[in-house]
């Protein structure tokens, strides 16, 4: 990190040693008075003033003075102060202040004051995060991403949201990058433990807690100390895991398993899931209140198939340092109208495989061949009535949207084989009159790029 | 009714200081014996600030 050279106007000695301790390596100055505050700030450019408004028992609001003075030196102006009126507080912003907090949560506001800085001053440098660290061109994606890298220096939850193989650990790995948090990112994924073992992977456990535990074993919450914890697919978690994690992230204290001694952790939660988490509400397998307490902001991912602008960018990517490849036109057509149900996954998959083989030049068969067997594609089972696609739609939209889908699809689709007549439909279908019309009501909603072939149905 | 300004600048004091004493314990944990060694003076300057400010505004309500 770039060391800056920051000045500190605070008349309290311990105000002023807390301050010191959070910016650590930076050039840090101090100043308890009106007249020592001018005196530095004459004397020399600084990068942030962080200012306390009182400046001693009988000090008349004094620090509000270096305010102007620091903002015509284009210093970044933050107050720190425990006057939080409202009317101080519009008087500190009109006299050019760029922040203002209240004191007494020094340790993430000096995070979110220096990233934010840094931010301003290095600007996001967005073509070099979305050529190498996310690649998207989609406009829409690049505005949530900056949006999160935005937001990565606060305490704010993060909830991301996109089908399997969109990038939610990668763009959460980014956020963390961009926080300036000093700890670790800690990824988990929910669905992939039962109850028991997700308490004892989260929280830990104490030797002989359970059958199998010879030793101690510090959790993912501990590992994420000062850092993120990513909680991947977190419609999975149980209520009652759901109960014990909001119960360690409002008290920042937890018991390991086994233990009856709370231990601590400062974690900020990036959590991530392809489920609709509205739907898991009213269906009562996620708790409100833990809701509320992961979603500060959302970023949506759009399936790949929804960004094709992406597909050969992406190509590019994951061909870095492999064998180059050349696509003919009806090869990249296929590519472009193809389903992509595995996401960036399914195609990183399919570019290993395309590098690794004999040809450099890429014709549609071999593209056709490579996605007929990926697993993506496979996992409806042989034989299966609902394809992977189907699958997948009812997940994101839900059963009763699925099948509401599917017969307004099969009656719409029979109606126009049939040159409009409905009688043929009715009799055709086995329909009632009420369906029929229903059916037809509904809006088939397709997608941009609807798949022409390689869709596993 | 509103606070008179002595008691509203002693409130100050005392939320501005509790606010230092309370981030200051929030550090010590993580400091090396030697940085602790130097923070414990100045927290207990600050406790005895706030007991001051405690018994100003005691006395001041007192007095009506």
């Amino acid at each position: 990190m770039n060391r800056l050279r920051i000045l500190v106007v605070d008349d309290d000695k311990l105000a002023q040693r807390v301050l010191a301790e959070h910016l650590g390596s930076h050039d840090v100055h101090f100043a308890g008075d009106l007249v020592s505050a001018k005196s530095a700030l004459g004397a020399g450019q600084f990068h942030i003033c962080f200012i306390d408004i009182q400046l001693g028992k009988d000090d008349d609001c004094s620090g509000l003075k270096v305010i102007p003075l620091a903002a015509a030196k284009g210093i970044y102006s933050v107050v720190m102060s425990s006057h939080d009126s409202e009317g101080m507080v519009d008087n500190a912003y009109e006299l050019g202040c760029d922040d203002y907090y209240v004191k007494g949560n020094e340790e993430s506001n000096v995070r979110s004051i220096l990233g934010k800085y840094l931010q301003k001053r290095t600007g996001l440098n967005a073509e070099q995060i979305f050529s190498r660290q996310f690649i998207t061109q989609d406009p829409a994606t690049r505005a949530g991403i900056l949006e999160g890298i935005k937001y990565a220096p606060s305490d704010l939850p993060i909830l991301i949201l996109g089908p399997s193989g969109t990038g939610k650990t990668s763009l959460g790995r980014l956020i963390h990058d961009h926080s300036q948090r000093k700890g670790e990112f800690v990824a988990i994924n929910c669905s992939a433990y039962s109850e028991e073992l997700l308490e004892a992977e989260l929280f830990g456990y104490k030797k002989g807690a359970f059958t199998g535990a010879g030793e101690s074993r510090k959790g993912r919450l501990a590992q994420a100390d000062k850092g993120t914890l990513f909680l991947d697919e977190i419609g999975a978690m149980s209520l009652n895991m759901q109960t014990k994690l909001l119960k360690a992230i409002e008290e920042r204290t937890y018991y390991p398993v086994g233990s009856d001694k709370a231990e601590s952790s400062e974690f900020r939660i990036i959590s991530a899931t392809l489920e609709d988490l509205q739907r898991l509400i009213s269906q009562g397998r996620l708790r409100f209140d833990f809701f509320q307490r992961i979603h500060g902001l959302t970023i949506t991912l759009k399936p790949l198939a929804q960004r094709t602008c992406d597909i050969f960018p992406l190509v590019q990517f994951f061909t870095q340092g492999l064998k180059r490849l050349s696509f003919s036109a009806d090869a990249k057509a296929c590519m472009l109208n193809h389903s992509w149900p595995g996401n960036t996954r399914e195609l990183k998959r399919l570019m290993t495989l395309l590098a690794s083989g004999h040809e450099g030049r890429v014709a549609k068969e071999q593209v056709l061949r490579h996605l007929s067997q990926s697993p993506a594609e496979a996992a409806a089972p042989a034989g299966a009535f609902v394809g992977e696609h189907q699958y997948r739609y009812a997940l994101e939209k839900g059963l009763n949207g699925a099948v509401d889908r599917f017969i307004a699809e099969v009656v719409q689709r029979n109606l126009a084989e049939n040159g409009g007549k409905k009688t043929r439909t009715l009799s055709a279908l086995k329909i009632s009159t009420r369906l029929l019309y229903s059916a037809l009501k509904t809006r088939i909603e397709l997608p941009k790029t609807e798949p022409k072939h390689g869709n596993p149905s | 009714m509103e606070t008179p300004p002595e008691l509203r600048r002693l409130l100050h004091d005392l939320q501005s200081k509790s606010a230092s004493l309370k981030s200051a314990a929030q550090l010590l944990r993580e400091c090396p014996p030697a940085r602790q060694r130097e923070m414990i003076p100045l927290m207990i300057q600050e406790t005895q600030e706030i007991l001051r400010c405690l018994s100003d505004y005691d006395k001041l309500i007192r007095e009506g």
